[in-house]
């Protein structure tokens, strides 16, 4: 069984936590952090800190004081209660959606955050020193099966296909396609990231059915029947649901009483989806598993725009791309193609750069400030061949740039592979999570000899690789270790998605390079990298550093034929005494980079 | 200009793969409809040293004439748009002027060349 874990962790497409989610994790790994380690954190992130405390105050008794910050949230509930919490919260966000044709997303979250909010409620009525850990083990009741449709899409969508709706079968099923059910597969995940082990052992038991005396266990599988099945339903069932009843007895509730409480549970699971960005849904529309409604008009929606002045250009590339099976809709100036981009949303743009009224860079710019026009391949097509002209259609932000005349094929096959560049993207979640990613880790890249995740992106390990790596390396006390955190300064100018990736891409090919013998570069996420330097002290570490932050200056990273000028800031720490865990060593040398980096781009930072 | 002759047959070949004679037929429509306007936008600009309006009516004039295998009327259009970005427009004016006849010229042989087509 543990095998098939291991299979699926192989995939790097497994949940995890990101951004501010895996700086909390870091932390509840590390002993000596304190209550205000996490509150410095929290602090960046005021929407996040909103959410747990909403959750902290209906944790808490009636009757004390109101929880206002979160380190009061953290004294009265406990540092791991706290970080579970903001860890599931941050979890949300980067699992919205994924690529698993038989998953229906919307309807998972909607449902998890009826059984936090649910299993909440019951803990506060039957069991109030369990419920900060409720409202986290309700949200990531059926996160085992978001796993599976994360990691394996295709082969889990048949899984839901076949499935009846029981849940025993359900677990049947995955054990048999893919060798792990949900419920272990939740259990692990769930162990992996830190959290109290009350929380894996009581969603095991619940999802299993076999809750016997565990009550956290119980309020689980109430909490989960209750949003399953009356949590926002048109009609009042419950006071006929037997089961129901069973289950409310079970922790020692009665079902009339129980009545009191749905009310006041259905409006914190509103309030919750509202603040999340999820719809909150009835049970009767959960019950859709796939989404074929959606697959037709996709289909139809004309993935490609091209814009250009002159009628006979405008002709040969639509008809091009029409003979090459492409759907395509026109217009003849920038104002036309801007209002055409906004109806449609396509995924390609061809514009021509010199138009009257708008041109082309305009017009780039003009669709970059918006959300659906930050996912867009743009191709800009000019007859100049000067440098600057490039350098402005790059600061354009154009993610593609052909001379013309060109040969029509040329271009089509270019927009193709924006067109396969764009489906790669939209099955990456947002934000900065790599944990889904593009297919394909090379099989011949084990030359670390490591069997964990791999940022698909850059083909370098990832964040768990560098955490378990540093681990090791850590407890040799025989020689210095120091540890480089290094970010690229412009990321947060970039709004194209694409061209964020091609930089991160490029940044890593250039370190992998630059690296010494026994030194460990890995992605964490978009723009960022650990470097491990065993056998390096500070000052060596920011040699190291200075070396590289001047290597990527000089070198001037280019990106489809244009250079931009990128700087990367580093943070430096290394191992000493006082730090007692790699977690710290990492937050060390990452807050270097923040903080310093801030003030400061474009150089390394020790920390202090 | 030896290097570009009036009419490259391939550019044809690739558009009669693309649309077949109806596409050809359209976009030599489309070239004789559109292209008087952009010559006289091209002598209009010259006359009012209007070098944006060069650069951008020449710019189109260059890609329309390429993609019919009017080479040598593309070519002229390119130097056109060249000097109107330079600091010497100075030979504008007399490339300007031959224009026209390499319009005419050219027009002339997508006819033939259209004639000899296979019927749509």
């Amino acid at each position: 069984m543990s095998d098939a874990f291991l299979e699926l962790a192989r995939t790097g497409k497994l949940p995890s936590p990101s951004g501010v989610g895996a700086r909390i994790l870091s932390l509840t790994q590390d002993e000596s952090a304190t209550v205000d380690d996490i509150a410095t954190i929290l602090a960046r992130d005021p929407a996040l800190t909103g959410r747990i405390l909403r959750v902290a105050n209906s944790a808490t008794l009636a009757g004390s004081m109101p929880l206002t910050t979160t380190k009061e949230a953290a004294m009265r509930l406990g540092l791991r209660s706290v970080s579970s919490i903001a860890v599931g919260f941050t979890l949300v966000s980067s699992n919205r959606d994924g690529a698993c044709e038989g998953f229906d997303y919307p309807a998972y979250w909607s449902r998890s955050i009826a059984t936090a909010a649910a299993a909440q409620a019951l803990a506060r009525v039957s069991a109030p020193e369990l419920a900060p850990e409720a409202f986290t083990a309700g949200l990531l009741f059926e996160i085992g099966q978001l796993g599976f449709a994360t990691s394996q899409p295709v082969v889990y969508s048949g899984v839901r296909a076949s499935w009846s709706g029981d849940p025993q079968q359900l677990l049947e099923l995955e054990q048999r396609a893919m060798g792990i059910d949900h419920a272990t597969l939740a259990s692990k995940l769930i162990t992996e990231w830190g959290m109290p082990g009350q929380i894996p052992e009581a969603i095991e038991a619940a999802a299993r059915g076999q809750t016997l005396d565990n009550q956290l266990a119980n309020m689980l599988a109430t909490a989960s029947h209750l949003s399953r099945h009356h949590i926002g339903a048109a009609e009042p069932t419950w006071p006929e649901d037997t089961q129901l009843a069973a289950l409310l007895d079970s922790i020692g509730l009665d079902l009339l009483d129980f009545a009191s409480d749905l009310p006041s549970i259905e409006l914190e699971w509103r309030e919750f989806a509202s603040d999340l960005g999820i719809k909150p849904l009835a049970p009767s529309d959960q019950q859709a598993q796939s989404q074929p409604a959606e697959a037709a008009p996709r289909a139809e929606r004309p993935r490609v725009l091209v814009v250009d002045d002159s009628p006979i250009c405008l002709k040969v590339l639509v008809n091009c791309l029409e003979r090459a099976g492409h759907q395509v809709v026109s217009a003849s100036s920038g104002e036309e193609g801007l209002a055409l981009a906004l109806q449609h949303e396509p995924d390609v743009l061809v514009t021509d750069w010199l138009m009257p009224g708008m041109d082309g860079l305009a017009l780039c710019r003009a669709l970059r400030r918006c959300e659906a026009g930050r996912r867009l391949f743009v191709i800009v097509l000019t007859g100049l061949k000067e440098e600057d002209a490039c350098i402005q259609a790059f600061d354009a932000e154009a993610d593609e740039f052909i001379r013309k005349p060109y040969h029509p094929r040329e271009l089509v096959a270019r927009v193709e592979v924006g067109l396969r560049l764009v489906d790669a993207q939209t099955q990456l979640a947002s934000g900065e999570s790599q944990a889904l990613g593009l297919n394909d880790i090379s099989a011949a890249d084990t030359a670390l000899g490591e069997d964990s995740g791999r940022d698909p992106l850059t083909g370098l390990p990832n964040r768990i690789f560098a955490t378990s790596r540093l681990t090791t390396l850590f407890e040799d006390h025989d020689q210095p270790l120091s540890l480089i955190a290094l970010a690229i300064d412009q990321m947060q100018a970039i709004e194209s998605t694409l061209i964020a990736q091609d930089l991160t891409r490029q940044l890593a090919n250039q370190l992998k390079q630059e690296l010494r013998k026994n030194d460990v570069v890995t992605c964490t996420s978009g723009g960022h990298f650990l470097l491990l330097c065993p056998g390096a002290t500070l000052f060596e570490a920011a040699e190291v550093a200075e070396r590289l932050r001047i290597g990527v200056r000089a070198k001037q990273i280019r990106v489809q034929d244009h250079t931009k000028a990128i700087t990367i800031s580093a943070g430096v720490a290394e191992r000493t005494d006082s730090l007692t865990s790699p977690a710290a060593l990492i937050i060390l040398a990452e807050t270097a980079l923040e903080i310093g980096a801030m003030d400061a781009p474009d150089q390394v930072h020790p920390a202090a | 200009m030896q290097d570009h002759p009036i009419l490259d047959q391939a550019p044809i070949a690739d558009l009669l793969d693309i649309g077949g004679p109806d596409l050809v037929q359209e976009l030599t429509e489309l070239f004789f409809a559109d292209t008087p306007r952009l010559i006289s936008e091209i002598q209009a600009a010259v006359e009012a040293e209007d070098w944006e309006a060069l650069t951008r009516a020449s710019h189109s004039l260059k890609s329309s004439a390429f993609y019919l295998g009017a080479m040598a009327l593309s070519e002229l259009s390119r130097q056109l748009e060249s000097l109107s970005r330079s600091d010497d427009q100075a030979p504008c004016k007399e490339l300007s002027q031959k224009t026209p006849q390499a319009y005419a010229t050219a027009r002339e042989a997508l006819l033939t060349m259209r004639a000899e087509l296979p019927p749509a």
